[in-house]
């Protein structure tokens, strides 16, 4: 139990920092090399795989926790994320029988897929909280650019999460039970 | 074995629905147009900041070691060396050039700070928002420098937000292109009424505008006053587009804002009204300050 919950610990504080090295990346880095159009979520990605590969009770808390740090770089603040980030898991949850992660483009179409659920649910919240859905078209579809590019990276950040996490030999199917 | 299943399932489900609790509280009490800093993300931006204040200060060696990156990839010793030498004589020939932009640009600012009776602080834009559904800019300055929240960001182009929350060193600044933030402004040339919203793209919209108001292509808009936050008679933007076919008592207005967003690098940050002399309290934002 002991060395199993330690390495929960490391593997955490070790996605931790990748989170905030690359909410850096794309709030302060690409923008002053002339990148200013559209944001990388890199937290999304990141729950994402958790919610995917990475079987425990303690996920939400892990979201959550994602969702704090996010918050530092973000209005969007720790709450809207926590919520989505703990449904798209709860779907997730059941749909890990049917997906793989075999090859580079089954990651980044399932990836793309959660990011969909993800941003219509997420601006859909932002509307209900304004109490218009005026613009709901719009700040979905300005999402849109970012999330494809986060799909195509995908395979590479779920491919860096997998050794942090060791869920490399686990492809699809149940997740690993931590 | 079914047991420590069905434990593990109670687990998780008093997991999910605590979190779930937590953060439909923590929805309901956000706010999209105005918020406290909290203890940890105090501590998380006080600790992050100084690395994006890294970045946009060191903007030019950035693009620099790209571009040299580029340029020396599969050539010989002896290209990389000369492409090495003209590469650091450019870089300095550009670090010249950046320093009399800046210089131009903080003259600029100077100038038009004279023009407007308030105390004001000069602040440099470190980052922007990582999510795209806000579009807010982080500065270098906070309540040590004695900012303080809803306290108008401007450029000597025009309106650029304000301050929606405030750490010790550094604050968030909601810009008028982020749609919960809504300017009351004037057309300059009829005196029309009107709600600037952002739209994205770098747009924004002027809204209530009645069909029978004649505002045209081309039209300025200023801020009106109304509203405690901006002062009055700050450019806004300019009216790029106007749609007449839309249903309903009011016309669609497209607006562009005066500020070039895209270039924006230093801002003015307005101080509440106690201060009748116009100063500007720092001499530029990359010496005033340490990372």
């Amino acid at each position: 139990m002991q060395p199993r919950f330690s390495r929960l610990i490391l593997s955490t504080l070790i996605t931790l920092g990748i989170l905030i090295a690359l909410e850096i990346a794309t709030s302060a880095f690409l923008p002053a090399i002339g990148w200013r159009e559209h944001r990388l979520a890199f937290n999304v990605v990141i729950i994402l795989f958790m919610a995917l590969k990475v079987t425990t009770p303690l996920l939400p808390w892990f979201v959550m926790m994602l969702q704090l740090m996010h918050a530092a770089f973000s209005v969007e603040g720790w709450a809207l994320g926590t919520l989505v980030g703990i449904l798209v898991s709860l779907v997730a949850s059941y749909l890990k029988e049917i997906l793989q992660f075999s090859s580079a483009i089954a990651t980044m179409v399932t990836v793309q897929l959660f990011q969909l659920v993800w941003y219509v649910s997420t601006v859909a919240i932002i509307c209900l909280k304004l109490g218009s859905f005026e613009k709901f078209g719009m700040m979905f579809w300005n999402a849109m650019p970012g999330t494809l590019l986060l799909s195509l990276l995908s395979p590479l950040l779920f491919n860096l999460l997998d050794k942090v996490w060791n869920t490399e030999n686990n492809v699809g199917r149940s997740g690993v039970e931590i | 074995m079914r047991r420590i299943v069905s434990e593990s399932s109670k687990i998780k489900i008093i997991n999910n629905l605590l979190v779930l609790v937590l953060a439909l509280y923590g929805i309901s009490q956000k706010r999209f147009d105005l918020e406290e800093m909290t203890l940890f993300q105090r501590l998380v931006v006080e600790v992050v900041a100084p690395v994006q204040k890294g970045f946009a200060t060191s903007r030019q060696e950035l693009s620099d070691l790209i571009n040299n990156y580029v340029r020396i990839v599969n050539t010989s010793k002896e290209n990389v060396y000369l492409k090495e030498k003209i590469s650091r004589l450019e870089s300095d020939l550009f670090q010249m050039e950046e320093i009399r932009r800046e210089n131009f640009r903080l003259k600029q600012m100077l100038s038009y700070s004279e023009d407007i009776g308030q105390e004001k602080i000069l602040a440099q834009v470190i980052g922007w928002d990582s999510a795209n559904q806000f579009k807010v800019l982080r500065l270098n300055r906070g309540s040590n420098d004695g900012i303080r929240v809803m306290s108008p960001v401007i450029t000597h182009m025009g309106l650029v937000g304000y301050i929606y929350r405030v750490g010790p060193n550094y604050s968030d600044v909601l810009t008028i292109l982020d749609p919960n933030n809504r300017v009351d402004a004037l057309v300059e040339r009829t005196r029309t009424h009107g709600i600037v919203e952002g739209v994205f793209n770098y747009r924004c919209a002027l809204k209530y505008i009645n069909r029978t108001e004649s505002i045209e292509v081309g039209d300025r808009l200023i801020t009106a006053g109304v509203g405690g936050i901006y002062p009055k008679g700050v450019k806004v933007g300019m009216v790029t587009d106007i749609d007449r076919e839309t249903s309903g008592m009011t016309l669609g207005v497209e607006i562009t804002p005066s500020v070039d967003f895209h270039k924006l690098e230093e801002v003015l940050v307005l101080m509440p009204k106690v201060a009748t002399t116009a100063q500007v309290t720092t001499p530029a934002p990359e010496t005033a300050k340490g990372p």
